[in-house]
């Protein structure tokens, strides 16, 4: 069995609220308004700062901003591409992401990737909080073909088939490639499993970037010695150029900057050590757990 | 060719004419011209007579311009519709603002839709505080501070 997860935030979820209709004439608060108009308000609002500020107002407010219907998808076997925000692979939806947004990777399979730049702060999930309370027969299919209303009346029936473990959803990269993900900008990382055959999982250039309940792997080979799970060359380069090209407020880039890496509960395999850094970071806090077969970390990469 | 009319009668019996290509900019009232066409006049339930009258200045304004270029519409044109829409928006209080939403979202007129949503969410939120926000739009706060302390947290990968 897998530990159970220890940073667990699911709680907090609001009751689905039905579609209602209401009599004009009397209104005074955007609360009175059904979910579909609020969720359509939302969707105008830029992810960072505004969306992620609206989670904040209460709880209504953020079941709708952290809505599975503002995220982008990917999933391979979708058929129909004409709905927004769906994509077939990690690529395109990177590019078509605005900075802040939430990409969810369709559970089951594998996506091979290689070197894909992530320069604007982003969240590459399987699923999250919301996703855990469901449970679909396919996990092909996570939610693609529904309106966001039959998700939510659907809420109380379904769960993600797999559950907790990341393992269902492998990014591989290929033996040609250096990394599979490279990180530029503020970035979190959740219920991924990355696997590169020769070099790096992720390659960490600049930003924050946040490692939660992944698996990372480096295929055992004679040459171990030249791969490492997770390098980071932050502080060995500009900083100032990578930043000049992200589309964000300045107030918000300003935030931004200084790099670390954040690992949580991730399991790290392979490579000749986890963490390889070559600019201005070294490891700190590190926290290991044994279970029956895997080992757990928890570090930080930061500046001393 | 003689245009037709259509009369829409809202909520509180104000009755009013248009010409059908004014009223079919909604893609509800086709629907509700089937289902009852025996009668002329177009029952408008959910809307009141003030708010039909925005939706029906917004629609003939938006028709007249389709109409005059014959279809493909010049950019100046579609300039001073742009202009036109943010005066139409910013002479609006904000339970009109509301109730414009609504009465939008149930005739089903895409284009108003999006111009009161994008309003809503330009002027009312973006930028914005999350306390501003709730005193604005009079949003009760209902979270716990625990809870609001965790959701900050969870957001917090973004900001950092």
């Amino acid at each position: 069995m897998e530990i159970t997860k220890i940073l667990n935030h699911d709680e907090g979820i609001a009751e689905p609220r039905m579609k209602k209709r209401m009599k004009p004439g009397s209104l005074t608060s955007l609360n009175s308004l059904d979910d579909g108009c609020l969720m359509h308000i939302l969707s105008f609002l830029s992810p960072i700062p505004d969306r992620y500020n609206t989670a904040l107002v209460c709880h209504r407010w953020r079941y709708l901003a952290c809505h599975p219907r503002l995220w982008l998808r990917v999933d391979r076997f979708v058929k129909d591409l004409s709905q927004p925000g769906v994509f077939h692979n990690i690529e395109s939806a990177v590019s078509a992401a605005r900075p802040g947004d939430t990409i969810l990777i369709g559970a089951g399979g594998n996506h091979l990737v290689s070197n894909i730049q992530i320069n604007k702060p982003l969240c590459l999930s399987t699923h999250n909080g919301i996703l855990r309370y469901l449970r679909l027969s396919n996990p092909h299919f996570l939610i693609l073909s529904k309106t966001w209303k039959d998700v939510i009346s659907h809420l109380c029936f379904v769960q993600i088939g797999g559950g907790e473990i990341p393992d269902e959803t492998t990014l591989v990269c290929s033996r040609s490639s250096d990394s599979a993900l490279e990180l530029l900008s503020t970035c979190k990382l959740a219920n991924l499993t990355v696997k590169a055959e020769l070099g790096c999982c992720l390659l960490h250039r600049s930003g924050r970037l946040t490692i939660d309940g992944c698996v990372l792997q480096c295929e055992t080979n004679p040459l171990d010695h030249l791969s490492c799970p997770i390098v980071s060359t932050a502080g060995e380069d500009d900083e100032e150029d990578i930043l000049s090209h992200v589309e964000v407020k300045e107030t918000v880039a300003e935030k931004m900057k200084g790099n670390s890496v954040s690992v949580l509960q991730t399991r790290i395999e392979g490579g000749a050590k986890a963490v390889s850094t070559s600019g201005d970071l070294v490891l700190q806090r590190v926290r290991v757990m044994y279970s029956k077969a895997y080992l757990y970390f928890w570090f930080d990469v930061d500046h001393e | 060719m003689s245009k037709k009319n259509i009369v829409l009668k809202s909520s509180n019996g104000i009755i009013f004419e248009v010409e059908e290509a004014v009223a079919l900019q909604s893609e509800t009232i086709p629907y509700m011209i089937e289902d009852d066409c025996a009668n002329d006049t177009i029952p408008l339930a959910n809307v009141t007579g003030d708010i039909l009258a925005l939706v029906i200045e917004y629609c003939k304004k938006h028709v007249v311009v389709a109409d005059g270029d014959g279809g493909g519409s010049s950019s100046s044109s579609q300039e001073d519709l742009k202009n036109w829409d943010a005066q139409f928006m910013n002479d609006l209080d904000q339970s009109k603002i509301f109730n414009l939403l609504l009465a939008a979202d149930f005739l089903n007129i895409k284009t108003l839709f999006d111009l009161t949503c994008q309003f809503v969410a330009d002027t009312m939120i973006k930028g914005k505080s999350v306390e501003e926000v709730r005193r604005t739009l009079n949003i009760e706060k209902d979270y716990t501070s625990e809870e609001e302390a965790k959701a900050r947290q969870e957001n917090e990968w973004a900001f950092k």
